[in-house]
């Protein structure tokens, strides 16, 4: 049974720096720190894809998703400051992503139909807009479907490669309850795309 | 001895490696024996390791880049540690760089036509400023002026620099490239009253350099403040 073992939390997260030599990268943070606002869109133009995907992912509705990646970067140019370069840009600018993405689930941010329906958990396997009988469901696409808050875990943790302690101090939850999460992720999961 | 819905909800547990020794050896077993476990544990890794192959990139639809412009643009979004100068801070120190260009300005000429170091003007006009050659001082006697245009300018950039965000990074340029011109000749007209301390063409040269840049400077932080 051991071929069944992951190393645990193997995918940590380390985000490169896209598209930019790490040089030029440098300098465009630095002339955006100063108020470049041409240097802070060449950093958008190579962290957009990555940023996207996350909130994608996080809110479970493209339109949300791109008006959280908008406030993402317009948070990150605020907080520019604090950008002390003990990581790559691109770390940084995804813990900042995630720090958004929360704080608009804690202030209860707008939510689209399909999300709150599946607040409740025995909607995804009733979900309306599912794969018809024989069809195999998009593993986005299920993810999309699962409960926020397991969504959530899920993501951070086998998509995005944060440990528990780390998706607890993020979420607020106990490292406990962020495992329980995810096992519940995956199962519904794996219910939907067996 | 776990039942067989508690091994069931430390599959996900099992597999990240996460319980101690004892508990892996009972899931262990339980999954070497019960085939829906092994199956619900194998579909599980399925799941984690599709979820690892999921792109990290997703590129948006539509350009979101003009949405993020206009708020970083908006004079309310400022970065943190530079604070946005007020449109009255702006107004006053306007005006008080103003004053003190006529004023300096005015001490310039003044010094120039009085003629204290005993040079005199010929057809009044500055450019035609004629040195006698006598001894003197005209550069330690302009010194109480240039003090005042630099402090003007310092206070005028510390403005410009305070709100250096509302202004296109083109303008930016301009202005720096600009200010850098009129910084080489204010040092190049120094370095040659250093050499010749008399000399009131230099001094007029160097009070005209000081006039430019603080000009320029209103300009930009007029500039700044429409934006």
């Amino acid at each position: 049974m051991d071929d069944l073992h992951l190393q645990p939390d193997a995918r940590m997260l380390t985000v490169r720096d896209p598209g930019q030599a790490p040089a030029a990268q440098d300098a465009d943070v630095e002339a955006a720190r100063a108020g470049n606002a041409a240097a802070f869109e060449r950093l958008y133009r190579a962290h957009v894809g990555r940023v996207f995907a996350l909130c994608l992912r996080l809110c479970g509705d493209e339109a949300r998703a791109e008006e959280l990646t908008q406030d993402v970067f317009v948070r990150a140019w605020e907080r520019l400051e604090t950008f002390r370069g003990e990581s790559t840009f691109g770390t940084w600018l995804h813990r900042v992503a995630v720090n958004t993405a929360m704080a608009d689930r804690r202030a209860g941010g707008r939510r689209e139909a399909r999300v709150a329906i599946v607040e409740d958990p025995a909607a995804l396997e009733r979900a309306a807009d599912g794969p018809g009988p024989g069809e195999r469901m998009d593993l986005e696409e299920a993810v999309a479907l699962l409960p926020p808050a397991a969504r959530t875990v899920f993501v951070m943790h086998d998509v995005e490669g944060y440990a528990h302690r780390e998706i607890a101090e993020l979420t607020g939850r106990a490292e406990g309850t962020c495992k329980a999460l995810l096992h519940r992720a995956r199962t519904l999961l794996r219910e939907r795309l067996s | 001895m776990m039942t067989h819905d508690e091994i069931r909800d430390r599959i996900s547990d099992w597999i990240d490696g996460h319980l101690d020794q004892a508990e892996s050896r009972e899931v262990q077993g339980h999954l070497a024996e019960c085939a829906s476990c092994r199956t619900e544990a194998a579909e599980i890794r399925d799941v984690i390791e599709e979820a690892g192959r999921l792109p990290l990139e997703i590129a948006p639809r539509r350009d979101l880049w003009q949405g993020i412009e206009s708020r970083i643009r908006d004079p309310r979004v400022i970065p943190i540690n530079r604070p946005r100068p007020s449109l009255s801070r702006h107004r006053g120190l306007l005006a008080a760089a103003a004053a003190v260009l006529v004023i300096t300005s005015s001490a310039a000429t003044a010094f120039l036509l009085r003629g204290t170091g005993g040079f005199e003007l010929a057809g009044g006009s500055d450019a035609a400023v004629q040195r006698t050659g006598t001894s003197g001082t005209a550069f330690v006697a302009f010194h109480p002026a240039e003090e005042e245009y630099l402090r003007a300018a310092e206070e005028l950039e510390a403005v410009l620099e305070a709100g250096r965000g509302l202004l296109a990074p083109e303008t930016v340029q301009v202005v720096e490239a600009n200010l850098r011109i009129i910084d080489e000749a204010i040092a190049e007209a120094r370095a040659a009253l250093e050499a010749d301390p008399n000399n009131r063409e230099l001094v007029l040269l160097l009070s005209g350099a000081y006039g430019q840049k603080l000009e320029l400077l209103q300009t930009a932080v007029h500039i700044q403040a429409r934006t």
